[in-house]
């Protein structure tokens, strides 16, 4: 177990700085820099050395990603270009909503979606299965703007409800507000309940045909029992694992819905961070999802040996 | 002291006459005059782009809302284009307007306590002439010879040539009055004016949060508690915010959103024309538009109501290939650009040498409202003529830096500006932005010459100006673009501007 981690710890670790290299490699690539999208229309050449050389960009780039990564292990991750103070300080103001809004959609989602899914896989083919199938099935299909704006035009917009901006009130924090976060919560979960619910479905109706449970129900226990003790344990190990990839699925569904709610997270942070090309910041950001992916994969293979006998991390 | 509308420039003031009461094509509950009610918080909701909130590094939204609200020019141009003064209370120009004397408002106290005086606008002033900071507002500064301190209360300005004009561009946003005490780093994150408002929080690309300043020394004002910015990166979030009432203004609506607010109840647009206009320069040291006669054709070729309908939904007003407003006095409606006619369009090609037609590249981004559809809808205009329109879409970044400017056939959205700013950044010789290269003594001296003449005169250079701009066609202005807000129909006194901005110290909300 001991070996196994280490060995993971450092993929995760060499995972991280390709991350942050592909990203200083495609900032580079693409057209303007921090300098070029502050000075705007009225941008000289002068002005643009000038600037350039005020923030640093005038030094090659390899000198400029070395530099970076230095201060990044150990633990200096610049100040951001724009707003000329200490990126560590604007990431964590903005991490803490964003780890609010993952950990209340996940709450939401998860259980509710195992326990439709087991629902629904043990009557396969009636016509309650059908519904909610069909029920994920259109919270698949819908990209999350969409399910967003839906939302917001119902409850806000037309029965006036909930606030349609989840922007957080002065002095506050989501939690002394929970109204801000119902709609993107449920926003995510439409995206998230419709994996989970249907791999737990699939994997409950094979179980339910296995040799198996078919002696337990033969033997005369009862269905309840058969239920919890042999059909949901075995069923849930597929199920781990499409949680497991589903927390990148959600940071991915966390850009989209933290912009159309005006919800200020990382999400939030990303998008603006690229727009106005500060580099420094846009890397923080990449960094935390691209760890949180790593980190959330890493757990799902150690539940996974936890949960089943049969498999041992070497 | 002579009075103050005494001592403006006699433009300025025909001007504000003319165009008092024109500008709004379409009025509504928020313009209306009554009984302001003081109290309550008024939310503005904008993308979010945050720069700095230094001034003269300011590039748009929402930093200048916010320098808008916190600091005070020295005067300050209304949404009629008459002049208001500021931190000035009144101001004299010499005999040939070549220097300018300005009396300062006494009493006024920034935020942080210091006392305004003379020392204050001449920092302000130095640090937007000061060559290392390289401000993008330098040049329309630098005709400024000297700052001279006749007393605590009193500033005189020394330019290098007669100019009429010099008060209205005190009025730019990168030329708010900043305390000479303060240390310059904190400029980009906080705020050191006398405006208003003052800033109580400031969340970069979040929420700004604004409170009364309670001695403003405007008497009376501002009527609102607070004044909040919410940054808001979708367009539909934007819309469907001002629906639920979460914001009170959408500040530049896009033309789509028009018919949801119009429909509902509880929300209505605001439309103002503007200085701002969107075109097509052409490289005219660059084949084939170094031929005048391809250019003519080109013109010719547009079909100016339909570009206008496809990118401004017909909102915009037509242009004649000059950055005029045909609301401005010096207007010159004798002057137009000839009717679309694509058999026109087609032998003025065959004359330059093209029978065939001829191949062009046209370069477009999202750069502003309609720069797009201004891109597709001209292709479809000239294709009747024989010019075949290749478009190269661009992402927006880099636009400035790589294409715009760089020689080659763009789309500009240009940023509204008076006839004289506009023309001395856009087409005169020495500008390093005019896309064009068009090179003209003769217009880059009736530009200098419009600057030290009566209205009559300016009439005079304006007019042949535009004649020579509509003959040479060194760029295509299709039509200046509409101001678009959506507001809740309880806000009250916040009127679009022309020239960019609305000011929001009149702004108040009606029960």
């Amino acid at each position: 177990m001991l070996r196994f981690l280490t060995v993971r710890l450092s993929l995760i670790a060499l995972t991280l700085v390709t991350v942050s290299l592909v990203i200083f490699v495609i900032t580079e690539i693409l057209p303007g820099d921090a300098a070029s999208r502050r000075l705007g229309q009225l941008a000289t050449e002068q002005s643009l050395e000038n600037l350039r050389r005020e923030l640093g960009l005038d030094r090659p780039a390899p000198e400029r990603y070395l530099r970076w990564i230095g201060g990044a292990v150990q633990g200096d991750f610049g100040d951001s270009l724009v707003q000329k103070r200490p990126v560590a300080d604007i990431v964590l103001h903005r991490l803490w909503p964003s780890v609010y809004l993952a950990v209340f959609a996940f709450l939401v989602a998860v259980p509710s979606a195992v326990l439709a899914g087991i629902w629904a896989g043990v009557r396969a083919d009636s016509r309650g299965d059908r519904i909610v199938s069909a029920v994920a099935m259109v919270g698949i299909s819908l990209p999350e703007f969409v399910t967003g704006l839906l939302l917001m035009l119902l409850f806000s917009s037309t029965l006036g409800l909930l606030p349609s901006t989840s922007s957080i009130p002065r002095g506050g924090t989501p939690l002394t507000n929970p109204q801000i976060l119902v709609l993107p919560t449920l926003t995510l979960t439409a995206l998230l309940f419709a994996y989970v619910m249907r791999m737990t479905r699939a994997s409950v109706i094979e179980v339910m045909e296995s040799h198996y449970v078919r002696t337990a129900i033969l033997k005369g226990l009862p269905m309840r029992r058969v239920l919890y003790r042999h059909v949901v344990p075995n069923a849930m190990l597929p199920t781990i694992s499409v949680v497991a990839a589903n927390a990148g699925w959600l940071l991915g569904g966390l850009i989209i819905v933290e912009n159309v709610f005006a919800y200020p997270g990382l999400g939030q942070l990303l998008l603006s961070s690229i727009l106005t090309r500060d580099t420094p910041l846009l890397q923080a950001v990449t960094l935390i999802v691209a760890g949180t992916y790593a980190v959330g994969n890493l757990l799902a293979d150690i539940s996974y040996a936890l949960l089943d006998p049969r498999i041992r991390l070497t | 002291m002579r009075s103050q509308t005494a001592v403006l420039h006699p433009f300025v003031r025909l001007l504000a006459a003319a165009l008092a009461g024109v500008f709004f094509i379409a009025s509504n509950a928020a313009a209306e005059a009554g009984e302001p009610r003081y109290g309550g918080a008024l939310v503005f909701a904008l993308p979010p782009n945050s720069i700095s909130l230094d001034p003269p590094f300011q590039l748009g939204d929402p930093d200048v809302f916010i320098t808008q609200a916190t600091y005070d020019n020295l005067l300050m141009v209304q949404p009629d284009l008459s002049v208001k003064p500021e931190l000035a209370t009144s101001w004299e120009p010499n005999e040939d307007l070549s220097s300018y004397t300005f009396h300062l408002r006494r009493g006024v106290k920034f935020h942080h306590g210091k006392e305004f005086k003379a020392e204050d606008v001449v920092f302000t002033f130095e640090r937007l002439l000061d060559p290392e900071l390289d401000s993008p507002a330098r040049s329309i500064f630098e005709v400024i010879e000297e700052i001279v301190v006749i007393d605590d209360y009193t500033v005189r300005f020394d330019l290098v040539a007669p100019n009429g004009f010099f008060p209205e561009s005190l009025s730019i946003f990168q030329a708010r009055i900043v305390p000479s005490d303060v240390e310059v780093e904190r400029l980009t994150l906080e705020e050191f004016g006398t405006g208003p408002f003052m800033l109580a929080e400031y969340l970069p690309n979040e929420r700004a949060t604004l409170v009364r300043n309670p001695d403003y020394w405007e008497e009376g004002k501002p009527y609102l508690d607070e004044l909040v910015m919410l940054n808001i990166s979708e367009v539909a979030s934007r819309d469907e915010a001002l629906k639920s009432g979460d914001a009170d203004i959408v500040y530049q609506l896009s033309p789509q959103s028009i018919p949801g607010l119009e429909v509902h109840p509880e929300t209505t647009v605001l439309k103002a024309t503007s200085f701002s206009y969107i075109g097509l320069p052409m490289p005219t040291e660059v084949a084939p538009f170094d031929n005048k006669l391809v250019r003519k054709a080109m013109q010719a070729a547009t079909d100016r109501q339909a570009i206008n309908q496809a990118a401004l939904l017909g909102l915009g007003v037509i242009g004649r290939d000059h950055p005029i407003h045909p609301d401005h006095p010096v207007f010159a409606d004798q002057h137009a650009p000839p009717d679309y006619d694509p058999e026109l369009a087609a032998s003025l090609l065959e004359q330059a040498g093209y029978p065939d037609g001829i191949d062009v590249t046209l370069h477009t981004a999202d750069i502003g409202t309609g720069t797009i559809e201004l891109a597709v809808a001209y292709k479809e205009s000239a294709a009747p003529a024989g010019i075949r329109v290749n478009i190269k879409r661009h992402p927006s970044e880099g636009w400035f830096d790589n294409v715009w400017n760089n020689g080659l056939f763009t789309v500009v959205n240009w940023f509204g500006r008076s006839p004289d700013q506009a023309l001395s950044v856009q087409i005169h010789s020495d500008s390093a932005w005019n896309a064009t290269q068009y090179k003209n003594p003769v217009v880059d001296e009736l530009i200098e010459r419009a600057r030290a003449q009566d209205l009559e005169g300016q009439r005079e250079s304006y007019g042949e100006i535009q004649r020579i701009l509509i003959e040479d066609v060194p760029r295509i202005s299709i039509a200046f673009t509409p101001w678009l807000y959506g507001a809740r129909t309880d806000v009250r006194g916040v009127a679009p501007h022309p020239l960019g901005w609305p000011l929001v110290q009149d702004a108040w909300l009606d029960e």
